[in-house]
């Protein structure tokens, strides 16, 4: 075993060059564009909802670099710091409210 | 759910087994079905709580398989293997899926997979209540349509709809529900690939052989499930299989510019997403701004660890509060009943040394376990109960994360190394919440140095008693240190790969009584069974070598360990020895040693020597039977070995540190 995932939009064989989970702010928004980890990590992760394409919400990051907490296909997930830093997205910009007249 | 023709001789069978997510009510449903008729054990072999009850239902008598709490159906962890094997290998009659009607998508990607392995299937849409106070209403006939399955709406705590439950597994059971044979189909070019594969799979091994059904088998070797390519590659025409598997993986992967396993994991959510939709309806926008609140709290940089340092000294107090009460009331009961009654009945018909034996052993070994430790496991277990019920255990472990992550764990560890802290058995027990074996075994290895409160006894009774209260202290420090480096030491040294904390946070729930109260029954027979045994038959042991006038050599024949390495008088020894078996018996064994007062024969530096030892070595025998029970015999004794190791040289070392210092 031990392969080393490498996909999503950065393409295979590189590092995990992009935004990653672990850099959104609380209340922003995603959309999952692959992940760099092992079988496992990989594996589990899918299995909870994060697979590419899916949108998660950052609820909140706790202190001292410690888990996220994203909302993923209606139910909410804590992530370890590390693990969070392996799955690449793109973050989804909402407009804001438009301006009055 | 009463009796019905229970005295009859023609009563039908079933087997039944639950599955599901975590946190869906499963336990509770479990309950609800099998009330106190149930017991807790272990899969064969494994470290995976088993819970089995019975239940008798309109003339049948349905026994019911609470399967661990799964996500998927995947090779990741050991519940999940414990799992699926059990459903193509058992048969079960029925397998009722419990779902969390909140949680509807995540949850179905569970029942796909179900499906998948063509298991006979009722779905049990549990939890309708809560999903309707966030304003979330599942069409369940609609769901039972498009699945093709029976969906009963359940709201398993109080127990509404379990009767009609009940009849739809029955109905399932006799046959009477149509089932479509491949309910669902995949993406186009996934699916012919699953085709090619199940037709190969076919042509070299009949559902006999394999026990799994063959498109199962295919799917699950697109998603390169380690275990089932095991499974393949031991069959003849198995090579050429796995070749083509190969294939077909690659040609997905690139095709999706993802690994096969996600590509499959994406197409089954995708289903599952279609389905969840089709029959949701939301009355409201469903977001818990309640629970962000509360989290907001719990999970707070200063709020939330000051709570949880509150609760843990709360629960510390009221373990040992009413642990002291139980404790003292069984001493008294002792002292007082059993044993004047008991060396009554057998005085007439034994000599003074079997007396002895048995008084002290057989007796002293029962009072060691009854008197000693089980007051203290009976508000432990409570109290875990009420943490798992409430959901306010996952905040634990996201506050304690990264603090975890320094000692070579993750957050979930926090919670068997703080049970420790009161006694080693539920610790070792509480290994069971990590993921995997490594983390499993890594945990197993730090919780048994960790100062339970036997060990407590001793630091306080001799260090803070004679030499301070700040040597005390310190030794506590030394040992959080030692709990870093084990951890930090393990963690390097162990195959395998480490695993982050991937973890659900569920809603908070209130916890019912008759839950917690099932709960803790069922894991203090389970402590019951194993551990109190292995007490009482080391005592029974020890007590006979002493009578055998065998103690004294073997503690002469320690010596060079006591004086010559740990600089200790040998009378240490005797204490230390009988430590394995009961911790709280050294003190009183240094005190009788010692002639009444340990400080004539030990200075403050050896006993700070004596305790460190005490804290490290070797867990007493109720831990050693915790430890076999989750990890076999073998791990447990090189969990055992590596603490006497430790604390040996260790304490050499201190010796010798003191000794330079002048401390000595």
């Amino acid at each position: 075993m031990g392969y080393r995932w490498r996909w999503g939009r950065r393409g295979l064989g590189q590092g995990p060059g992009g935004t990653t989970l672990a850099d959104l702010g609380p209340g922003s928004e995603a959309v999952v564009r692959g992940v760099v980890a092992g079988y496992n990590v990989a594996r589990r992760l899918a299995d909870m909802g994060i697979t590419p394409g899916t949108v998660v919400r950052v609820v909140r990051k706790n202190a001292l670099m410690g888990p996220i907490e994203v909302e993923v296909r209606g139910t909410r997930l804590l992530l370890g710091r590390g693990i969070a830093s392996k799955v690449l997205v793109e973050p989804i910009v909402r407009p804001g409210p438009l301006p009055p007249g | 759910m009463e009796a019905e023709g229970r005295g009859s001789k023609r009563k039908k069978a079933l087997q039944v087994a639950l599955a599901g997510n975590a946190n869906v009510g499963k336990s509770a449903l479990f309950n609800q079905l099998t009330g106190l008729n149930q017991t807790v054990g272990n899969w064969p072999g494994k470290t995976v709580e088993r819970a089995e009850g019975t239940l008798y239902f309109k003339g049948y008598r349905i026994r019911v398989l609470d399967l661990p709490g799964i996500y998927s159906l995947s090779a990741y962890s050991q519940e999940e293997l414990v799992a699926r094997e059990y459903i193509a290998v058992e048969r079960p009659d029925v397998i009722v899926d419990v779902i969390d009607a909140s949680a509807l998508e995540r949850n179905l990607y569970l029942t796909l997979q179900l499906m998948e392995l063509e298991a006979p299937l009722v779905v049990c849409l549990n939890q309708v209540d809560f999903a309707a106070r966030r304003g979330i209403r599942i069409d369940h006939k609609a769901l039972s349509e498009l699945l093709g399955v029976p969906v009963v709406p359940t709201v398993a705590i109080t127990g509404k709809g379990l009767e009609e439950l009940l009849e739809a597994v029955i109905a399932v059971a006799e046959g009477r529900e149509a089932r479509k044979s491949v309910p669902f189909e995949f993406k186009e070019d996934v699916e012919r690939c699953i085709r090619e594969l199940a037709e190969e799979i076919k042509k070299h091994a009949s559902q006999e052989n394999l026990k799994y059904p063959a498109r199962w088998v295919a799917i699950k070797l697109l998603e390169r499930d380690p275990e089932v390519e095991r499974l393949v590659g031991s069959l003849s025409g198995g090579k050429a299989i796995l070749e083509l598997a190969e294939r077909l993986a690659r040609r997905l992967e690139e095709a999706h510019g993802a690994p096969s396993p996600v590509v499959i994991a994406s197409e089954r959510y995708a289903i599952a997403s279609l389905l969840a939709k089709a029959v949701s309806r939301f009355t409201r926008e469903p977001r818990l701004t309640l629970e962000e609140k509360l989290d907001a709290i719990t999970c707070h940089r200063i709020a939330g660890y000051a709570l949880l340092a509150i609760m843990a000294l709360g629960a510390y107090a009221l373990i040992f509060g009413i642990g002291n009460i139980i404790a003292g009331f069984m001493e008294e009961l002792f002292d007082a009943y059993v044993v004047p009654y008991v060396s009554l009945l057998l005085a007439p018909s034994l000599p003074a040394w079997a007396l002895n034996v048995i008084c002290n052993g057989l007796l002293g070994g029962l009072f060691g376990g009854l008197a000693i430790v089980l007051p203290y496991l009976l508000p432990l277990y409570v109290l875990i109960a009420l943490l798992e019920d409430s959901g306010y255990l996952p905040r634990v472990a996201c506050l304690m994360d990264p603090i975890m992550h320094k000692m070579g764990l993750h957050g979930k560890a926090f919670i068997p190394l703080i049970l420790g802290y009161g006694c080693n058995v539920p610790a070792c027990v509480g290994c069971r919440i990590m993921e995997t074996d490594r983390e499993r075994t890594i945990v197993g290895l730090t919780v048994v140095l960790v100062p339970c409160s036997a060990r407590t006894v001793i630091i306080m009774g001799l260090v803070a008693r004679y030499a301070g209260l700040w040597p005390a202290l310190l030794l506590y420090l030394i040992n959080i240190a030692l709990l870093f480096a084990t951890g930090r030491a393990a963690y390097k040294l162990l195959p395998g790969e480490p695993v982050g904390l991937i973890m659900e946070m569920p809603p908070y729930r209130r916890p019912m009584l008759k839950s917690i109260a099932i709960k803790t029954w069922a894991r203090l027979k389970s402590f019951i069974a194993i551990a109190l045994p292995l007490i009482v038959l080391g005592s029974l042991f020890l007590e006979l070598l002493d009578a055998l006038g065998l103690i004294w050599p073997v503690v002469s024949a320690l010596a060079p360990i006591t004086s010559g390495w740990l600089f200790l008088p040998p009378e240490a020894g005797f204490p230390l020895v009988f430590g394995f078996l009961r911790k709280e018996l050294v003190i009183t064994l240094l005190v009788d040693v010692a002639g009444g007062d340990p400080a004539a024969i030990m200075g403050p530096g050896q006993m700070f020597i004596f305790s460190f030892v005490s804290m490290i070595y070797v867990p007493c025998v109720a831990t050693i039977a915790a430890l076999v029970r989750e990890f076999g015999w073998k791990k447990a004794m090189l969990i055992s070995l590596v603490s006497v190791i430790l604390a040996l040289v260790l304490g050499g070392l201190l010796a010798r540190l003191l000794l330079l210092l002048g401390w000595l």
